[in-house]
């Protein structure tokens, strides 16, 4: 099998070359036979990876360890779940991963369009295939996952050698969010591939109009929904698996998935105004490319093993060669970009700087200086060392949590103040009487309940902010549903529930938006708790009791376990909250034998309010009692509400539109009306 | 009256220890979130979790030692970065070389900021004629393609 998966390999790069080449030539030759045939190429590319991919799989399952990359990653008794998980659990399972995914995009998206955008089809066939066989590239010649094992033998002669078991999946990532979080993560990452391949067509093909937004406005927000669904799973995971009592720690992995999710949402909300008003044409060609970039760039250091992560568990020298596809897609990109200026001009003039359409540039600013912020931080060190001695440089230097929070706090406060200002904007100008109109009473109310929460004790600046812009924005949202609705029950006589639904499907984008955006304060909000974090660490023995603030933790049993994969070492304790008994925690300590590494598995009891959260972190030396670690966490809990909040909305943005009822009808002309008075006052 | 004064003094000195101790916690805790433990975790001292640590309890113990020394946090973490190298605290300082971390991500905002005003104001004093004169460069095959369509389906009523 693994002599089929190496040919698979090979026959995607042939396939994916040979797309590349007759998509290019087709289009000079004028030939639709040969742009025909890149096309089948790309398609049967996919097939080829996925050959690839399921010879992989097939490989984990049947404990093959003669092949290195399952003998590095595997053992036998790894639970089946694990084992597929452990396809894209390494450096060269997750190269073929990322892969396969492009070309699983690639078919789809040719599939789809290749009727209704002829001209451009070939350049988004040829762009996806250079991905593509830069991916299968490094995985037949530089990270190959199907090499075997070759040990050099007594008279210099190599032979095979198939260990009798494998050093076992990495610990950390025997969780099964780790299951799904890469794959998800990867589904954004490479998402991005589309937008980006029709960008360069549609400059390629001289179509630079709004098609290419259009055509692929859904993929964008596909990518974009996995992308941040990807980073808050990643979050969770920390949270629950690495216990260190977080879920965010600055590390450059986190970075590196966040800083093309900024640039991405800075492009979702400037292709809007491309649509709207013919302008930022050029800007939204320079953020679909950036955004791109920074997918690879974010492979790139992580796997080059250039910065130090954490996440240090699939490193290799790789680096050189993804620098490489950067240089060449950058300046490749730019320079088509640079041609074509021309052709990307305005179509319309600004009338007033305070407009839906300048507060979008703000936007875009704002979103474009945090990602620069956590780029800037997160390269640093790399150029500190490397600057010379005579500047001050010289030195390496870690740039942790406390500068990203220090310098991104600030950034994204001014974010959420955009958040609850430009959406009630009106395109062109806005009259100081609609401004009055729609931002009075939420700023008013927002303010109010800023000095309540200023006597209750909540005096740390940044916190005390956040919740303000908070409640501003969360009111402005609610304001711009209440409105839609009521004049959607007068003049239909639905309820108000009814009303709400009906104006969110009639106009998807705008009030899946509007959800997308309450997700964000929520999760801004949970965010903005980590300021009020607690923690002790306590001996317990059986009987003994640990106290933190209203809880009271009463250790009751530690209990060892033999568990198919690992040893087990569990605590029971019991919880009181104000003396009264409200649940059982199991924090627990885990020993994998395959690879000779501790976990920690956390406990956590979580509510709206707040999450205690108790680490098992170790025995005390007296081996009788345990060392337990217990953090008081408020508000975490709406982090993921957020989350989830924020991936509806992005799930609604994403429906058509429900058709308009018959415009006879009193209820849409009530409903234009205020549509009219909105936006265009 | 002198010893009433100094057993009041030392009822209220015993009174007021736990609450040095948290104040002390806190402000261990403050010192060692600016700090990186040397294990080779790359996690924040006081947020390092491995089992066994040869690094977290001595250097913690070490701010502990130096707090109760009166020694404050600016003059706490540059003994550290004297011991163990910059790489001991979690943020760059402020000073020399190490000064453009903390301003080069406002610098470019400010630019960005120049940048908007410049294209907005750019954008403002067009005229209509030149905004004109750009559409019609614009791809609109799209609306000549719904045009036809639309003809095409067009049925005359008698």
């Amino acid at each position: 099998m693994a002599q089929v998966g190496q040919f698979a390999l090979a026959m995607a790069v042939v396939v994916a070359a040979y797309s590349i080449v007759a998509s290019l030539l087709g289009i000079r030759l004028k030939s639709d036979k040969l742009i025909a045939s890149g096309r089948n190429a790309a398609i049967g590319t996919f097939a080829c990876v996925t050959m690839a991919m399921v010879s992989l799989g097939y490989l984990f399952l049947v404990d093959d360890f003669s092949i290195n990359y399952i003998a590095e990653h595997s053992n036998r008794d790894l639970p089946v779940y694990f084992k597929i998980s452990a396809v894209w659990g390494g450096q060269e399972g997750s190269l073929l991963f990322w892969g396969w995914l492009l070309t699983v995009y690639s078919a789809l998206v040719i599939v789809q369009n290749w009727r209704k955008h002829t001209a451009m089809m070939p350049y988004v066939t040829a762009v996806l295939m250079s991905s593509a066989v830069f991916f299968a590239g490094m995985n037949l010649f530089v990270v190959n996952p199907f090499n075997q094992i070759v040990v050099l033998q007594p008279g210099g002669v190599n032979a095979l050698f198939v260990p009798p078991d494998g050093a076992g999946l990495n610990p950390l990532l025997q969780y099964i969010l780790m299951v799904i979080h890469p794959p998800i993560l990867y589904l954004g990452f490479v998402g991005f591939a589309v937008p980006f391949a029709f960008a360069i067509a549609a400059m390629a093909s001289r179509q630079m109009g709004d098609t290419w937004i259009r055509t692929t406005r859904r993929w964008t927000m596909v990518a974009w929904f996995f992308l941040g669904v990807g980073i808050l799973l990643g979050g969770k995971w920390a949270y629950v698996e690495l216990g260190w009592g977080g879920f965010w720690a600055w590390d450059p992995v986190e970075n590196a998935s966040l800083m093309p999710w900024l640039i991405a949402t800075a492009f979702l909300h400037s292709v809007m105004v491309q649509e709207k008003k013919g302008m930022m044409k050029v800007w939204n060609m320079v953020l679909i490319i950036l955004t791109y970039i920074m997918c690879i760039f974010g492979t790139f250091l992580t796997r080059s093993g250039l910065v130090s992560s954490v996440h240090a568990f699939a490193q290799s020298p790789i680096g050189g060669y993804f620098l490489a596809f950067i240089v060449i897609g950058l300046s490749g990109s730019l320079y088509l970009l640079l041609d074509r200026l021309n052709y990307l001009k305005s179509d319309n003039q600004m009338e007033s700087l305070v407009s839906r359409e300048s507060s979008f540039m703000f936007n875009n600013l704002i979103l474009l200086a945090s990602c620069f912020a956590v780029f800037w931080g997160t390269i640093f060190p790399v150029i500190s060392e490397a600057a010379p001695e005579w500047m001050g440089g010289g030195v390496k230097v870690t740039v942790g949590p406390p500068f990203f929070n220090r310098v991104n706090v600030p950034i994204a406060i001014f974010l959420m103040f955009l958040t609850g200002v430009g959406p009630l904007l009106a395109w062109r100008k806005a009259s100081t009487n609609s401004l009055k109109r729609n931002f009075l009473w939420p700023a008013g109310i927002a303010l109010a309940a800023g000095v309540v929460l200023f006597f209750q004790g909540v005096d740390h600046f940044y916190a005390w902010l956040a919740v303000v812009m908070s409640i501003f924005v969360s009111l402005t949202i609610a304001r711009e549903f209440y409105k839609g609705a009521r004049a959607r029950s007068v003049g239909s006589g639905e309820n108000f529930v009814e009303a709400v639904v009906n104006l969110t499907l009639r106009n998807t984008r705008r009030y899946g938006g509007y959800i997308v955006h309450f997700g964000f304060v929520l999760l801004f909000l949970g965010w903005s708790g980590q300021a009020f974090t607690t923690d002790t660490q306590a001996e317990a023995g059986i009987g003994d009791t640990i106290t933190m603030r209203q809880y009271t933790l009463r250790m009751d049993r530690l209990a060892v376990e033999e568990v198919q994969n690992y040893t087990s070492t569990k605590a029971t304790i019991s919880l009181f909250e104000n003396g009264e008994k409200v649940g059982v925690l199991y924090p627990e300590r885990r020993f994998y034998s395959s690879s000779g590494q501790p976990t920690t598995e956390v406990a956590i009891w979580s509510t709206i309010k707040e999450d205690l959260y108790v680490v098992f972190a170790g025995p005390a030396p007296d081996g009788k009692k345990a060392i337990m670690q217990v953090y008081l966490n408020p508000l975490v809990a709406w982090v993921w509400i957020g989350g989830i909040i924020l991936g509806l909305g992005t799930l609604i943005a994403m429906l058509p539109n429900k058709k308009s009822a018959p415009r006879t009808s009193q209820a849409s002309r009530v409903e234009e009306k205020i549509e009219v008075e909105q936006h265009t006052t | 009256m002198n010893n009433t004064r100094r057993n009041l003094l030392l009822a209220l000195l015993v009174l007021a220890a736990p609450f040095a101790l948290a104040a002390d916690r806190e402000r261990i805790k403050e010192i060692t979130s600016n700090m990186i433990c040397m294990c080779g975790c790359n996690q924040l001292l006081g947020a390092c979790n491995h089992l066994n640590c040869p690094t977290r309890g001595p250097m913690t113990d070490e701010v502990a030692k130096m707090l109760d020394e009166g020694k404050t946090q600016e003059q706490i973490l540059p003994a550290f970065a004297d011991k163990y190298g910059l790489r001991v605290l979690a943020a760059p300082p402020a000073s020399g070389f190490n000064l453009s971390a903390w301003i080069m991500p406002f610098v470019a905002l400010a630019i960005g900021f120049i940048a908007v005003g410049y294209v907005a104001r750019r954008w403002k004093s067009r005229s209509p004629e030149q905004a004109a004169e750009a559409q019609s460069e614009i791809d609109t095959s799209k609306y000549h393609k719904r045009l036809q369509d639309e003809l095409d389906n067009y049925t005359p009523e008698d």
